[in-house]
């Protein structure tokens, strides 16, 4: 099946310092901010696309450091106060990222959370195009998402974040919706691992991904 | 012509739960109807090891897996079998430790780090794969309590996409902190075993352990995983769209996939959890879906609780078995049918062999997914 790149955005730890973080995302962790705005950089290429293709359109998430920022907080106020705070347990999942990101776009197509350690930009990538295969969905985003700032504190180690996101489709798809002339996506340029560091491990550097490298070479 | 995609199917169970170390201790209990939950948490009891095992999750998986292989009569996994792993907490229990440890200025930075290496979901997949001796293709689902529904289908895709010759497909989940006192602030936790759709359900039952499904392609199998469909619902966090929108789609999807149409479902297998909502949302859905065909709608979570991600697997285990005895099993624990959740309740335990069987889970997040489980006499060949 020959795929289509019809969109890609990323979004940094530094981005995150001067961004206008809208009053709705208020409870947001710092991974839901990363993904979402970075997805909203991917479709910011494609406008209207979702409204066009909604039910088509999978999302697959991938973190390895997930939400244990979260869980550290959550497990911090309930070893101390002795409260258990539920807005940080329900962000505090792996897959809350997938359901934050889903209810801002009004993503009602599959969703997808993985967490494969140094193997995450394959298995977010293979994933996405084993869904597009099977017809489950006829476009995917794909994210990967790293934010860890209070779990590298603890360690003192400094490991960069943040989100990076690619849209797939399946050519014939793309076209049908008036999107003729975009980049085949060559997977094989994608999916190399992160990168391993056993001075940060298991924190990955998301910087560190041929699959960010590529996104900022389009940029 | 195009190539027929191969029928898969399920070769091999295996299963740790709150009711013992097998999937016939879990039959044994659905047949007995005896509940594993106490105190409204589902543990797995300590005493079906040897001993106390030092990594819960590890052990559970270590030991399902190994049933569900000898089931299925794999002696190995290949490099050319898949391995994949549905869980939210995997070796959670020991970094939980670790940290509060650390935290409260008991344990070294050094210790901690130690530890701390071990935290993410995916070293149970790891350490379970050095267990195993596996060295194939693999990956960790962590939809919430979608997961393993989801990998399920992921397996099946994968050896239609021939990216692996077999799978061994699993969901795993330890009780921790982090789940027991979440749900509990969440207020979803009820201190008796669980009343799916009873007008009196006061919440779910959280559990332990974990199910392996073995996949392969091939004449036959105890039962064939014949459609799948998953959605999202984009509407709460944590709470299931009110009408159930979402989980229709799922199901919808999961019926057509398998070249069915609604009436041909003899049963529906609830995710049914005893929370006000899901049962609500997910019977609203099943009315949608089917309309004036009414089939069977159950869940079994009073017998082995809600097992997050790996609720799935397990039940899946379990609807299979019922399938081989020829049973669509009532709901455990409901006695006064919520008069608004409009589907059709077994009054008891019908010998009935059932053809299709839906498989719904609906997850945190919004996750829905939804899988046709077919009796072997009706795949044609």
């Amino acid at each position: 099946m020959k795929l289509v790149l019809l969109g890609h955005g990323r979004f940094t730890s530094a981005d995150l310092e001067v961004y206008q973080t809208p009053p709705q995302w208020r409870k947001a962790t710092r991974n839901m901010i990363m993904a979402t705005a970075s997805i909203e950089r991917a479709l910011g290429k494609v406008p209207g696309f979702i409204d066009r293709a909604n039910e088509d359109t999978g999302l697959v998430l991938g973190s390895s450091s997930g939400e244990l920022d979260t869980s550290s907080e959550f497990l911090i106020t309930l070893d101390r106060m002795k409260v258990a705070r539920p807005l940080l347990f329900q962000n505090s999942l792996h897959n809350a990222t997938t359901g934050f990101a889903s209810i801002h776009f009004r993503l009602t197509g599959p969703t997808f959370s993985i967490s494969s350690g140094l193997q995450m930009p394959r298995e977010t990538l293979l994933m996405a195009q084993a869904l597009l295969e099977d017809g489950v969905c006829r476009a995917c985003l794909v994210t990967l998402v790293e934010g860890h700032r209070l779990l590298s504190g603890f360690i003192k180690e400094s490991v960069d974040e943040g989100a990076a996101t690619v849209l797939l489709a399946e050519a014939e798809f793309a076209a049908s919706l008036g999107y003729e002339s975009t980049p085949e996506f060559i997977m094989a340029d994608w999916i190399a691992d992160y990168p391993e560091n056993p001075a940060t491990a298991p924190l990955v550097a998301i910087s560190g991904s041929q699959f960010y490298r590529q996104i900022v070479e389009r940029e | 012509m195009t190539e027929r995609p191969p029928q898969i199917w399920i070769t091999g169970l295996g299963a740790v739960s709150c009711l013992g170390n097998s999937v016939e201790d879990l039959w044994s209990a659905a047949a007995d109807e005896r509940t594993g939950v106490t105190d409204g948490l589902g543990r797995v009891p300590d005493d079906i090891f040897m001993e106390a095992p030092a990594n819960r999750a590890l052990a559970f998986a270590v030991h399902a897996a190994r049933e569900a292989m000898r089931h299925a009569g794999w002696s190995r996994l290949n490099p050319d079998d898949g391995l994949i792993v549905a869980t939210t907490t995997g070796f959670f229990l020991q970094w939980d430790r670790a940290f509060s440890e650390f935290v409260n200025e008991r344990l070294p930075i050094d210790e901690f780090r130690r530890d701390f290496l071990n935290q993410p979901l995916m070293q149970l997949n790891v350490a379970l794969g050095k267990a195993l001796d596996h060295r194939g293709p693999s990956t960790v689902l962590t939809s919430a309590c979608s997961a393993s529904t989801q990998a399920l289908a992921l397996g099946a895709m994968w050896i239609k996409q021939k990216r692996v010759k077999r799978c061994l497909v699993a969901g795993v989940e330890v009780i921790c902190d982090l789940t027991a006192e979440g749900f509990r602030s969440l207020q979803l936790l009820s201190r008796e075993p669980a009343k799916p759709f009873d007008v009196a359900r006061r919440g779910i039952n959280l559990s332990e352990g974990a199910a392996f499904l073995c996949l392969e392609s091939g004449d036959g199998g105890l039962a064939a995983v014949s459609g799948y469909g998953f959605s999202t619902d984009a509407f709460h966090m944590t709470g299931p769209h009110p009408e159930g929108h979402g989980s229709y789609r799922a199901m919808n999807q999961a019926v057509r996939s398998a070249g069915l149409r609604p009436e041909d479902i003899d049963w529906v297998h609830a995710h049914g959890t005893g929370s006000i909502q899901n049962d609500m949302s997910e019977g609203l859905a099943v009315k949608s879906l089917c309309g004036e065909h009414r089939p069977y709608v159950s869940s079994t979570k009073w017998l082995h609780g809600h097992s997050l991600a790996a609720s799935g697997a397990l039940e899946s285990a379990l609807v299979v078995r019922a399938m081989h005895e020829g049973f669509v099993l009532k709901t455990r624990g409901l006695t006064n049918p919520d008069p608004q959740i409009p589907v059709l309740h077994p009054k008891s335990d019908l010998k009935v062999s059932p053809g299709h069987v839906l498989k719904n889970t609906l997850g945190f997040g919004g996750a829905n997914a939804s899988l046709v489980l077919s009796h072997p006499r009706t795949v044609r060949a």
